[in-house]
C-alpha cells in the first residue's frame, strides 16, 4: 500500500505548517522558554478542529527544538501510568535512558476526551502532571471548553483556525505536483471547499481521487463525492431492508464507521422513515439496549462490547420494523451540530451558575435549576435591580447579556 | 463587604436560629449546643429549601461573632472535584488554629449525599483525624444516603418541608420590607408552586417583583410559567399525539439550550404524568417505563438515546389509546 499523502506531506519543520502564522509563533515563544529553563506554564495546550495541523505543529517542533518525542492518547486508560513515568518527578534528572541528553515532549492528543470523567480522575492526573512535570507538554484537544477551567489555565493556549480554502489549494496544488499529477484548478478548488478548513480530509480526499492519475478533472472529484456521500444513505435504507441478521450486520462494515458513531446515523434517520408507533417503539428498545453497550464499552474500556452494540442497533433495528417505511431525505444527526453551535452559550451559563453557587452557599447544579429562570426574568424586566445584583454576583457584559436574553427568547419561543 | 445584599434569598437569610421559620424543635436542640459551646458533628437531612444550610450558617455566626467566616468552611459534593479534593482542603483548613475563643472550627459538606459509598468511607477516616480542631456539618437530602458508620458519629436533624403558613409567614415579611402589595392568594399561589422550599418561593417573589410591585395570583403564575416554559409538558403531549420528530426537536432543545440533564427531564417527566389525561391503570404503567429508561440512563453511553426511547414510548401509549 502507497504511504498516505498527508504523512508523506506533513511538515518537518514548524515554518512549513501551512495556515497557522499566528499560532506557530506562539508555539516558537514557548518553545523559546524552555530553551532558558522551565517555564512557568509547562504545558502548551493546541485546540481547534480537526485537520489544522495541531498534531503536526507538536512532532515539528520536537524535531525542531531535538525533544524525544512522545506521543500518548488521553482516553486510553492506561496513560496514566504512563504519563507519570514519562513526565513525572521521576524524570526530573532528565531522561530514562543514560547517555541521552535533553528533553522529552510528551504529546497527549484527544486531551479533551479524558477517560475516567465520571470521577475527574484523568483530569486529576493531568492536573497534577502539569504542575511537577519536568519535561514540556503538549496537550492537543478539540473542544478547549471541553477541559476544566483550572487545567486551561495552567496552560499556555494556542488556537488552530480551519484553513482559509486558499491556503488548502494551494497545499493541494503542492502536493499533485510533486506526485506528477495535473490537477484542473477548478478541481482542487472543489475539494477544497468541501473540506471546510480541514486540510487532512483534503489531502485524504485528493489522494483518494488522484492515485493512479495523470490528469485530475473537476468531473472525477464530482463522481467520487457523489458516491461517497450515497453510500452512507444507501447502507441506511438497506438496513431497514435487511431481513436476516447476518444482512443486517454486514450493513454496518458497509457503513465505516465505529458503532458508537453509528448509532447516531441510525437513530437520526431511521425514526423519520417508520409509519407504525409500534415499529418506532421496537426500533427503540433495540436502540436503547445497544446504547447501554455502548455505555459499558466506555465505561469499562472492554472493547468486547462493541459487537452486542453494533448487533443491536443492526439486527436489532432491522428486525424491529414490521410495518410500511417511507422515503425520506436523510439527514447528518443534527445534535452534534447544535451541540457545537451552542458551546459558547453553555460555557457561559455554567460561569453564571458558578458565581451564584458561591455566593448563595448552593451547588451550581441548583444555580442553574433555581436561580437562572428567576435571575432571568429579573434582568430582563427590572434593569435597575439587574444592575445592582450584577455588580453583587460580578457578573461580565457578556453574562448579563445572556441573562436578560434568556427569558426573552424563551417567550418568543412558545 | 457591607455592601447590601440584592439577591433575596440572601437578604432576608436568617441571621440567627431564632429566625429560622418552621423547625422550632430543631432550632431549640441547636440553640442548646450554640449555648453551651459543645457541638457534636452534625447531620442535617432533609428537602431543598427547608434551612439546613441556613442553621449552619446561623450557628457558625453565633459560636464565632465577627470571625465566623475565618472559622467556617462551606464545600459543596456536587461541585469539588472528588473525595480527594475535599480531603486536601479539609486538610489545609484544619491544620491552622481557630480564631476566637473557641476550640474547633466548622466545616458544612453541602449535598453530602453525592458522595459515593467508598467517599463517604474516605470521608469518614478524615472526619475521624481532625475530630480535635474540626466539627462537621454535613447537609444531605436523605440520611439513609449516608453510611452508618457516619450517621453514629453525628447527631442527626431531620428538616421537613415547610407549610403554606411558614411560606407565608416568611413572604409577609419580605413585602413590608420591600414595600410590595402582596396579595393572599398570590401567597398560597406562590407556597404551591414552591413545594415547601423556601429558596423557590422567594425567588419566585423577588421576580414577579421585578415586573410589578403589585403581587397577585395572576402574576405569580405567569412568572413561574416563565421561568419553567412547559416544555416538557409540551414534549409529551407531543409524543403522544404520534408527532415524534417535533417532539424530539423539544428534547434537543431542552438538552442543549437549556442544559438540562437527562436526570431532570427524567423527573420532570415523572411529574408530568400524573398531570396527563390519560387513563389511571396507564399512567401507572409509564411511570414503570420511565423508571425503566431512568436507570438504563445510568449504564448507557447516550442520555439522548434513552430519552428518544422514552419519547417513543410515549408515541406507542398514545396510539393505543386511539383506538
Amino acid at each position: 500500500m502507497t504511504e498516505p499523502w498527508v504523512e508523506k506531506y506533513a511538515p518537518r519543520k514548524l515554518s512549513e505548517v501551512i495556515g497557522q502564522p499566528q499560532a506557530i509563533k506562539s508555539i516558537l515563544e514557548w518553545a523559546d522558554e524552555w530553551k532558558r529553563g522551565k517555564p512557568k506554564r509547562r504545558a502548551l495546550l493546541l485546540y481547534g478542529p480537526a485537520g489544522t495541523g495541531k498534531t503536526v505543529a507538536a512532532r515539528a517542533l520536537a524535531r525542531e527544538m531535538g525533544w524525544d518525542l512522545i506521543e500518548l492518547n488521553a482516553s486510553d486508560k492506561r496513560t496514566f501510568e504512563v504519563i507519570k513515568q514519562v513526565a513525572g518527578t521521576a524524570a526530573t534528572s532528565g531522561t530514562l535512558f543514560a547517555g541521552v541528553v535533553g528533553k522529552r515532549l510528551i504529546v497527549l492528543d484527544e486531551a479533551d476526551n479524558i477517560h475516567g470523567t465520571v470521577d475527574r480522575g484523568g483530569y486529576r492526573a493531568i492536573g497534577e502532571l502539569l504542575e511537577q512535570a519536568q519535561n514540556p507538554i503538549v496537550l492537543i484537544a478539540n473542544d478547549q471548553y471541553a477541559i476544566p477551567a483550572d487545567i486551561r489555565s495552567a496552560c499556555f493556549a494556542v488556537n488552530f483556525r480551519r484553513l482559509a480554502e486558499d491556503s488548502i489549494v494551494k497545499a493541494l496544488e503542492r502536493i499533485s505536483r510533486a506526485e506528477g499529477i495535473e490537477a484542473e484548478p477548478l478541481a482542487l478548488k472543489v475539494i477544497a471547499e468541501a473540506a471546510r478548513g480541514d486540510l487532512r480530509s483534503a489531502i485524504n480526499d485528493l489522494q483518494a481521487v488522484a492515485t493512479g492519475k495523470r490528469r485530475l478533472t473537476i468531473k472525477d472529484v464530482i463522481v467520487y463525492r457523489r458516491d461517497r456521500e450515497a453510500n452512507i444513505f444507501e447502507v441506511l435504507s438497506r438496513l431497514l431492508h435487511a431481513t436476516t441478521c447476518k444482512e443486517a450486520r454486514e450493513i454496518l462494515w458497509a457503513l465505516d464507521r465505529p458503532p458508537d458513531d453509528a448509532i447516531d446515523w441510525i437513530s437520526e434517520n431511521v425514526p423519520r422513515m417508520l409509519l407504525e408507533p409500534s415499529d418506532l417503539a421496537r426500533v427503540y428498545e433495540a436502540l436503547s439496549r445497544a446504547d447501554i453497550f455502548l455505555g459499558r464499552t466506555r465505561k469499562r474500556q472492554a472493547y468486547g462490547m462493541w459487537g452486542y452494540a453494533s448487533d443491536l442497533m443492526t439486527c436489532g433495528v432491522a428486525v424491529a420494523r414490521e410495518g410500511e417505511m417511507r422515503h425520506v431525505r436523510f439527514q447528518v444527526p443534527s445534535s452534534g451540530l447544535l451541540y457545537a453551535k451552542t458551546r459558547g452559550a453553555r460555557a457561559l451559563r455554567d460561569g453564571i451558575a458558578q458565581k451564584i453557587a458561591r455566593y448563595c452557599h448552593i451547588s451550581s447544579k441548583e444555580a442553574r435549576k433555581y436561580f437562572i429562570p428567576y435571575l432571568s426574568i429579573i434582568f430582563a424586566r427590572d434593569k435597575k435591580t439587574a444592575s445592582r445584583i450584577a455588580a453583587q454576583l460580578e457578573l461580565t457584559e457578556k453574562e448579563i447579556d445572556y441573562l436578560a436574553g434568556l427569558t426573552t427568547r424563551a417567550s418568543r419561543g412558545s | 463587604m457591607a455592601e447590601a445584599e440584592e439577591i433575596w434569598v440572601e437578604k432576608y437569610r436568617p441571621k440567627k436560629l431564632d429566625e429560622i421559620v418552621g423547625q422550632d424543635e430543631i432550632v431549640s436542640r441547636l440553640k442548646g449546643f450554640v449555648e453551651k459551646k459543645s457541638l457534636p458533628h452534625l447531620l442535617f437531612a432533609g428537602p431543598a429549601g427547608t434551612g439546613k444550610t441556613t442553621a449552619a450558617l446561623c450557628i457558625a455566626r453565633e459560636l464565632f461573632g465577627d470571625a465566623w467566616r475565618q472559622n467556617f468552611l462551606e464545600l459543596n459534593a456536587s461541585d469539588e472535584r472528588g473525595i480527594d479534593t475535599i480531603r486536601t482542603k479539609v486538610k489545609d483548613y484544619a491544620r491552622t488554629r481557630p480564631i476566637g475563643d473557641v476550640p474547633y472550627k466548622l466545616i458544612l459538606l453541602d449535598e453530602s449525599d453525592a458522595l459515593t459509598p467508598d467517599a463517604q468511607h474516605a470521608l469518614r477516616r478524615t472526619m475521624e483525624m481532625y475530630t480535635h480542631t474540626c466539627r462537621f456539618i454535613l447537609d444531605c437530602n436523605y440520611s439513609s444516603r449516608i453510611i452508618e458508620p457516619i450517621q453514629s458519629r453525628c447527631a442527626i436533624f431531620r428538616f421537613r418541608k415547610l407549610g403554606e403558613k411558614h411560606i407565608a409567614q416568611m413572604l409577609k415579611r419580605i413585602a413590608r420590607a420591600e414595600k410590595l402589595v402582596l396579595t393572599d392568594e398570590a401567597i398560597k399561589a406562590i407556597a404551591y408552586i414552591s413545594e415547601g422550599d423556601m429558596r423557590r418561593a422567594i425567588n419566585l417573589l423577588q421576580a414577579a417583583a421585578a415586573i410589578k410591585k403589585k403581587v397577585d395570583e395572576k402574576s405569580v403564575y405567569e412568572v413561574a410559567a416563565m421561568a419553567r416554559p412547559e416544555d416538557v409538558r409540551e414534549m409529551l403531549r407531543l409524543s403522544l399525539a404520534g408527532k415524534f420528530e417535533e417532539a424530539r426537536g423539544k428534547l434537543n432543545d431542552l438538552l442543549i439550550n437549556q442544559g438540562l440533564s437527562g436526570e431532570d427531564i427524567l423527573e420532570q417527566i415523572h411529574r408530568e404524568i400524573l398531570n396527563l389525561d390519560l387513563p389511571e391503570q396507564v399512567k401507572v404503567k409509564l411511570i414503570d417505563k420511565v423508571g425503566e429508561f431512568d436507570f438504563r440512563l445510568t449504564e448507557g453511553a447516550s442520555e439522548r438515546i434513552q430519552l428518544e426511547a422514552v419519547l417513543a414510548h410515549f408515541c406507542l401509549i398514545g396510539d393505543r389509546l386511539k383506538t
